[in-house]
C-alpha cells in the first residue's frame, strides 16, 4: 500500500512521475527507495501515519543535526569543505522544505568549522588553536591581523623616520657593528679643499679657498650649529693668519640632504715662504644621550631561575637578550654601555657588577674626532649606585643619583676612535614591586666634535729682495667710493688701446689677475681726485710704458707680461712674479709717491706728473733730470686716456668690475 | 529523487571522514591536551608604537585549555622604570573554569587590563623602546586517566581477556604535566600473591616552570625558594584503590640529561593472581605552574 501524500510530494516535483510511481515501481532510484522505504514503513501505521511520519521526520532532522555536530567535532576542514557544497547544492535545488531544513543545518555547521581555521576574536572564541607559548601566541595574532595600528596623526613622522630609527633600534639592540649605529643614514662630510682661483699660490697672493660640507638627515638635531673654519699649516708657522670664513654658521636642519660650500679668503698672508697644507673643517658642539636597560631580579628569583636554566637564563623566560648594549645611539658618537652582570641580584655585591661605557667615534670615515668632552653625567635610579675610581671612572657623586666626569679629566688628544670608561655598580635598594626590576641608566656626554678635510697646496717663493713695497694689506683707503661714473669724461671710442694690451687685458693667461690687480689697486691706492675708471686707466697706462702689458720694450724676464720694473725685481727671470700683486704694489708705490714725494709738486705741471716722474726715476729723482720725463709721463697719460675710453666705451661701461 | 542521492553521498562522506587518522568522531574528553592556561597579549593593547608620556592599555587575555578548574591565578605586569612610566595596580588574581566545568573544548575565557603610562624621553631621544614583562602562576592539577590490561600472573603473562603490554605510551591529559609512560609489572609475593608495579614517567610538556602547588605563587612575588622548583606531588589509584607510591613528590628541573621529565613508581595492594583485566589506573600530579613573557613597545617623541 503507497501513502498517496507522499508520493505527491515527488509530483510536485515532476508530476509526469505520479504515474510512473504507480505503475512502474519495481525500479525506484535510489532516492525513491528511500522514500518508498520510510513511506512503506510509515503506511503500516495506518491512522497514525501522520503523526508517524511527523516524528520520524523530526527524529531524522535531529538525527541528522547530531551528525553534523559530529562532523564538527572532528574539525576537518575537508570534510567541512564537501558538506558545505553538497548542502548549498541541496539548499539550492530543493523545493522541499523538510531537505531545506537538513540543509541549512548543514552549512551552519560546516561553515563553523570553516570559520575557525580563520583567526578572529570572535571565532576565536570558539575554536582553539594550539599555541604553546604566551609570546608565540602574541606573535601569532599580531601575523595573523597583519595590520598595527597606527595613530594617523604621526603617521608622516614614523614614515619619515622609520629607516633611520628601525636602524637606530636595531644597533641599539646590539644588532649593528662598532661605529656604524647610524652607518650613512646620518652623517656628514667635507669635501677636500681647492684655491678658488689661481694654479699656484705665491706668499703675499689672496689665498682664497673652498669645500663643500655634504650633510646626510641632519634635520634630525635642527637646533645644533656648525661652524666652519679654515687654517693654514706649514714648514713655518702661518700662526696668526685671519681668514674670512663664509658662512660664519650652519643649521644642520639647513645642511641636512643638502651642500653647504665654506669659502676662506686670508685677511693677511705673511710674505715668508712656506710650504703649506690649507685645511677646512667645522666644530660643533653635539649631545649624545644612551641608555641601558637592566634588568635586576630578586636574588632568590634569579637563583631560582638560574638554578633552572643555568646562568643564562634570561632568553628562556623573557627573551631578553643577556648580552645587550644601549639601545639609543645618536650624532657623531656611538655611546655603547654594556653591565657586565644580567639580570644583577638585588643584593649584588660592591664590584660584582661593572657597567661599561664607551664613546665609539662612527664618524671616523669622514675624519671626525672629538676634540673635548664639554660635560658627561650618568644617571642611576634611586637603588643603584656607582663606584666611581680613578683612571678607569673618573666621576664624581652630584647626588640624585647624578655622576658627573671629573672636571680633571682631560683629554690627552683628540678622539678619532674610542674612550672608554669602567665603573663598579651595585643594588643598594630593590626598588620595585614587581620581581624584575628594569631601570634604566642613562648617560649624556655633551662634546665637541670637529670635521676637516685638508689639501697640501704649494706656495711659492718670489725674490723679495727688490720689492719696493712691500704688501702689509692696510690702507686707508681701502674704503674709499670711487666714482664709476664715466658721463664726466670725454669718450673717443676711436681712441683706444692697441688690440694685443686689449687682449692681454681680457683673455691672456694672466687675465683674471691683472683685471683683479687693477681694480683692487685702483680701490685700495686711488689718487685724490681720480675716479675709479680713471685710476684703472691709470694702472693701465703705466703697465703699457713699462712693458707694452707683456711685450717689448720693457723688461719682463718671466714672461707674465707685467713689468719687472713693477713687479719689484729687475732681475727676474724665474716664474716668482706674481701679476695681482705686481700691479697693486705699482699702484701703492704711486701713491706714495703722489701723496709723500710730490707735495711740492711745482716743478711739474701736475701731481700726477710728479707723481709718474718719481715712480720712474725714484723718489728723489731729479725734477730737472729729462732723461725719459718727457716720453715716460705723456706715453703712460696717452695709453691712460685710450684705456678710459675702452673702459668707458659703451660695450665695457663700469670699469673693470663690470 | 537526485537530492536523496546528494544527501546519500554525503552521509558516506560523513562516516568516511570518521576514519580520518588525524581527527575522530570522539565523544568529547576534557582530558586531553597539554594545555592548561595559555596568556596572550590583546592585539592593540598594548599597541606596537606608543608615544612619550602617553597612557595606554596593556590587556591580556587567559584561557584555560586545561581539563581543571584553576583557583587563585595570578598575574603580575612590569615595565621599565625610567621616565616616568608606570603601570597602575600592576597584579590580579582569577579564577577559570576548566574543559571538565564548561563541557567544552576550552574553558572559560577572561581577560585584564592594566592602565599604563609611556616614559618621557629626554630632549635628544628620537625613540626609545621599552620592555613589558609579566609573569603568571597558578596551581593545577591533571589526572591522567589510563585504561591498563593488568596482568596479575607473571608466569603465564598472555592468559586473560585482554592484551597485555608491559609499557604504555599515555596521551596528555588537559595539563602541561603529564604521565607520559606507564611501565606496568607483576611483582611475585607468594607462588599466588603478587603485587602490581607501575614505573610511571612524568614530563613537564608545557612551555613553563613547575614549582611547587604549595608556593605556585612564590616565583611571581620573588619570594621562591629553588628547593620548590619543579616539585610535583604524584598520587595513584587503580580503580578507586590508591596506590602506594615512592617518592611522594618528584622534581622536573629542567637539564641537557633531565629534559623536564621524572619517575616514579607505585605498588598495589597485594593480590590474588588470576587472568589478565582491564583496570583504570588515575595519576594525579599537583603542582604550581609558571609563564612569563615580554612585549618590546616601542616609544616615540611627540614633536
Amino acid at each position: 500500500m503507497v501513502d498517496e501524500s507522499n508520493v505527491n510530494l515527488n509530483s510536485q516535483e515532476d508530476p509526469n512521475r505520479e504515474g510512473d510511481t504507480q505503475e512502474t515501481a519495481p525500479k525506484p532510484s535510489g532516492g525513491r527507495a528511500i522514500k518508498n522505504f520510510i513511506v512503506s514503513g510509515l503506511g503500516k501505521v495506518g491512522s497514525h501515519s501522520e503523526l508517524i511520519k511527523t516524528v520520524f521526520k523530526w527524529v531524522f532532522v535531529v538525527g541528522m543535526f547530531v551528525a553534523s555536530i559530529f562532523v564538527f567535532l572532528s574539525h576537518n576542514w575537508s570534510v567541512a569543505s564537501i558538506l558545505l557544497i553538497i548542502s548549498l547544492i541541496v539548499f539550492k535545488l530543493s523545493k522541499n522544505s523538510f531537505l531545506r531544513t537538513l540543509s541549512l543545518i548543514f552549512i551552519f555547521a560546516s561553515l563553523a568549522i570553516l570559520a575557525s581555521y580563520i583567526s578572529s576574536p570572535v571565532i576565536d572564541a570558539f575554536s582553539h588553536k594550539n599555541t604553546p607559548t604566551p609570546w608565540q601566541d602574541t606573535t601569532h595574532d599580531k601575523l595573523a591581523r597583519g595590520v598595527h595600528t597606527y595613530n594617523t596623526k604621526f603617521a608622516k613622522l614614523v614614515k619619515s623616520s622609520r629607516e633611520y630609527i628601525q636602524h637606530q633600534v636595531d644597533c641599539a639592540e646590539g644588532n649593528c657593528p662598532m661605529g656604524e649605529s647610524e652607518g650613512p643614514q646620518v652623517g656628514m662630510m667635507l669635501s677636500t679643499p681647492q684655491l678658488m682661483y689661481a694654479h699656484h699660490v705665491l706668499v703675499g697672493d689672496p689665498l682664497d679657498f673652498s669645500s663643500t660640507l655634504t650633510g646626510i638627515n641632519l634635520d634630525l638635531y635642527p637646533d645644533v650649529v656648525v661652524y666652519p673654519f679654515c687654517s693654514v699649516e706649514g714648514e713655518t708657522s702661518f700662526e696668526g693668519v685671519n681668514f674670512n670664513v663664509s658662512p660664519k654658521k650652519i643649521y644642520m636642519s639647513d645642511l641636512s640632504n643638502g651642500v653647504v660650500p665654506i669659502m676662506c679668503n686670508a685677511v693677511a698672508i705673511p710674505s715668508t715662504y712656506l710650504m703649506n697644507t690649507i685645511e677646512t673643517g667645522v666644530r660643533f658642539n653635539f649631545t649624545t644621550t644612551s641608555d641601558l636597560r637592566l634588568v635586576i631580579m630578586k636574588s632568590t628569583l634569579r637563583n631560582a631561575l638560574e638554578s633552572v636554566y643555568g646562568t643564562n637564563f634570561l632568553p628562556f623566560v623573557f627573551e631578553i637578550n643577556s648580552s645587550q648594549v644601549a639601545y639609543y645611539n645618536d650624532g657623531p658618537i656611538n655611546l655603547g654601555m654594556r653591565i657586565s652582570q644580567m639580570p644583577l641580584a638585588a643584593r649584588a655585591k660592591e664590584n660584582s657588577a661593572f657597567l661599561i661605557f664607551a664613546l665609539n667615534n662612527q664618524w671616523y670615515s669622514a675624519n671626525g674626532a672629538i676634540l673635548k668632552i664639554n660635560y658627561m653625567n650618568i644617571s642611576l635610579p634611586d637603588g643603584l649606585v656607582l663606584i666611581p675610581k680613578k683612571p678607569y671612572c673618573p666621576f664624581v657623586e652630584k647626588g640624585n643619583g647624578v655622576y658627573s666626569l671629573d672636571p680633571s679629566f682631560k683629554l690627552n688628544s683628540p678622539v678619532s676612535s674610542v674612550l672608554s670608561f669602567f665603573c663598579g655598580i651595585k643594588v643598594s635598594k630593590f626598588n620595585s614591586q614587581f620581581p624584575v626590576w628594569t631601570p634604566h641608566i642613562d648617560v649624556s656626554v655633551n662634546y665637541e666634535y670637529e670635521l676637516n678635510s685638508s689639501n697640501d697646496i704649494p706656495i711659492y717663493k718670489p725674490d723679495e729682495s727688490n720689492r719696493p713695497y712691500s704688501y702689509d694689506g692696510s690702507s686707508s683707503f681701502a674704503d674709499q667710493n670711487f666714482s664709476k661714473d664715466c658721463s664726466s669724461l670725454n669718450i673717443d671710442p676711436n681712441n683706444l688701446p692697441p688690440s694685443k694690451y686689449v687682449k692681454q687685458f681680457t683673455s691672456s693667461l694672466y687675465a683674471q689677475q691683472i683685471q683683479r690687480g687693477v681694480e683692487d689697486g685702483a680701490s685700495k691706492y686711488g689718487l685724490p681726485g681720480f675716479s675709479k675708471v680713471q685710476m684703472e686707466a691709470l694702472l693701465l697706462g703705466i703697465m703699457v710704458m713699462e712693458t707694452g702689458v707683456g711685450s717689448n720694450p720693457a723688461a719682463d724676464g718671466d714672461g707674465d707680461g707685467i713689468p719687472d720694473h713693477i713687479a719689484g725685481c729687475t732681475g727676474c727671470s724665474s716664474g716668482y712674479n706674481n701679476v695681482y700683486k705686481d700691479i697693486v704694489n705699482a699702484a701703492k708705490a704711486l701713491k706714495w709717491n703722489y701723496e709723500d714725494n710730490c707735495k711740492n709738486y711745482s716743478a711739474y705741471p701736475s701731481r700726477l706728473d710728479c707723481a709718474l716722474h718719481a715712480y720712474n726715476k725714484g723718489p728723489k729723482a731729479d725734477p730737472n733730470d729729462k732723461t725719459n720725463r718727457d716720453i715716460y709721463r705723456p706715453t703712460v697719460k696717452a695709453a691712460m686716456n685710450q684705456w678710459i675710453n675702452y673702459l668707458c666705451s659703451s660695450a665695457n661701461s663700469g670699469g673693470v668690475s663690470k | 529523487m537526485r537530492f536523496w542521492s546528494l544527501f546519500l553521498v554525503f552521509v558516506f562522506l560523513m562516516f568516511l571522514s570518521g576514519c580520518s587518522s588525524q581527527s575522530s568522531f570522539n565523544v568529547f574528553n576534557p582530558y586531553t591536551g597539554s594545555d592548561a592556561l595559555v596568556v596572550s597579549l590583546m592585539p592593540s593593547a598594548p599597541p606596537e608604537i606608543t608615544y612619550s608620556g602617553i597612557p595606554y592599555k596593556i590587556g591580556f587575555k587567559l584561557t584555560n585549555y586545561g581539563a581543571l578548574d584553576i583557583h587563585n591565578a595570578y598575574i603580575v605586569v612590569g615595565t621599565d622604570d625610567f621616565g616616568g612610566a608606570k603601570i597602575s595596580n600592576p597584579s590580579a588574581s582569577f579564577d577559570l573554569k576548566g574543559k571538565k566545568s564548561t563541557h567544552f573544548f576550552r574553558g572559560e575565557t577572561t581577560y585584564k587590563f592594566f592602565d599604563a603610562v609611556a616614559p618621557k624621553l629626554t630632549s635628544s631621544q628620537q625613540v626609545t623602546n621599552i620592555l613589558l614583562t609579566y609573569l603568571v602562576c597558578y596551581p593545577y592539577e591533571t589526572k591522567s586517566q589510563i585504561s591498563l590490561c593488568i596482568d596479575t600472573n607473571p608466569y603465564n603473562p598472555s592468559s586473560g581477556g585482554c592484551r597485555f603490554s608491559p609499557s604504555v605510551d599515555v596521551a596528555p591529559a588537559g595539563g602541561p604535566v603529564n604521565v607520559v609512560n606507564v611501565k606496568e609489572s607483576p611483582v611475585p609475593l607468594s607462588s599466588d600473591t603478587i603485587k602490581l608495579r607501575f614505573v610511571i614517567t612524568v614530563k613537564n610538556l608545557g612551555n613553563g616552570l613547575v614549582l611547587s602547588y604549595d608556593n605556585y605563587k612564590s616565583l611571581c612575588d620573588g619570594s621562591v625558594d629553588y628547593k620548590n622548583l619543579g616539585k610535583v606531588k604524584v598520587s595513584a589509584s587503580l580503580s578507586g584503590s590508591p596506590l602506594e607510591c615512592y617518592p611522594s613528590s618528584i622534581s622536573l628541573m629542567p637539564s641537557s640529561a633531565n629534559p623536564e621529565t621524572a619517575v616514579f613508581t607505585c605498588y598495589s595492594s597485594p593480590m590474588k593472581m588470576r587472568s589478565s583485566f582491564t583496570s583504570l589506573l588515575t595519576v594525579d600530579l599537583k603542582y604550581g605552574y609558571f609563564l612569563s613573557g615580554s612585549k618590546k613597545l616601542q616609544v616615540y617623541k611627540l614633536s
